[in-house]
């Protein structure tokens, strides 16, 4: 079998184009899951607290652990499907723990930010920890798929825009546009 | 010295290996995401799975969701191996160490 330059060139840039989209699809189906939970939750979360006030220091604390252990379940989840597929080395309990301490650094982050730099409202700290989510998803989006980048990006200017803009119902608005941002993402990335 | 292989290098296989592989161990591609990924079209895409399956590169699945059929394809640790060779020589061919060197060799013996 004879090949020239030219063909194992064309086909060379053949395998990169079609492994790159593959690889991005894999990314997306990996992260859809997880946005659609935490849109669920930020909207809940801030519809709640827009409603009442009074108990922000309470709903917050409760729908993040909700949403954390529902996340560390889906990806256990699909760690144990993937064990059982293949020969991957680890077990979804194995694998486990270092979701658990990136959500203790997570934990550990937001508790220092708030002590060098306390915030003067509940809405302010909701805002800044909306702002810190959508950027870290602009950063994966650049790496692994720029629809999750857009997503972040509308979601952030959503957030500036009402936290500095609306006089009223903020909590409302930061539910429904960075929540609703992560769940029409999470349909949008899932239909390729 | 990597060899080519016939098999994979046929374009649509070619490509199918390709976005098989770049997919985690044990991870599958549905018949109809492969469609989209590739623009090829239902038969096209089954005639060349089968091929890739009867030689041991893929791994095909199918099975219901509900009462709709469902194709999945995996690639295997031979097929996974076989492609990397593959990659190899054509690198190798347009480093002008494998490939022209096997089709000079061939065009004068023949």
């Amino acid at each position: 079998m004879n090949i020239s330059k030219e063909e194992a060139s064309s086909s060379l840039r053949d395998i990169g184009l079609v492994h790159q989209r593959s690889a991005t699809l894999q990314n997306y189906r990996h992260f859809a899951p997880y946005m659609l939970v935490w849109g669920c939750i930020w909207l809940l979360a801030n519809s709640l607290c827009d409603f009442f006030p009074e108990r922000a220091g309470l709903i917050w604390p409760v729908l993040s652990i909700a949403g954390v252990v529902i996340s560390l379940a889906n990806g256990a989840r699909v760690r144990a499907r993937l064990c059982a597929g293949a020969a991957v080395p680890g077990s979804a309990l194995a694998q486990g723990w270092r979701w658990a301490l990136c959500v203790l650094v997570l934990f550990g982050f937001f508790t220092a930010t708030f002590a060098v730099l306390p915030a003067h409202s509940s809405l302010q700290a909701t805002a800044f920890i909306s702002l810190f989510f959508m950027f870290a998803y602009m950063i994966y989006g650049a790496l692994a798929g720029l629809r999750v980048f857009f997503i972040g990006l509308v979601a952030a200017v959503a957030i500036l825009y009402g936290y500095f803009s609306l006089a009223s119902h903020q909590f409302l608005w930061l539910g429904v546009c960075a929540g609703g941002a992560l769940i029409v993402g999470a349909l949008w990335v899932r239909k390729t | 010295m990597n060899a080519a292989n016939e098999i994979i290098h046929q374009t649509m296989r070619l490509k199918i290996m390709s976005a098989l592989s770049a997919l985690r161990p044990g991870a599958k591609l549905e018949f109809q995401e492969l469609k989209t990924l590739l623009n090829a079209t239902d038969g096209n895409l089954g005639t060349h799975l089968a091929t890739l399956e009867d030689a041991g590169y893929i791994a095909v699945e199918k099975d219901f969701v509900g009462k709709k059929p469902r194709t999945r394809a995996a690639i295997t640790r031979a097929g996974r191996r076989a492609f990397e060779q593959h990659v190899e020589y054509l690198r190798d061919v347009i480093a002008g160490t494998g490939g022209e060197r096997s089709a000079s060799t061939a065009s004068t013996t023949s």
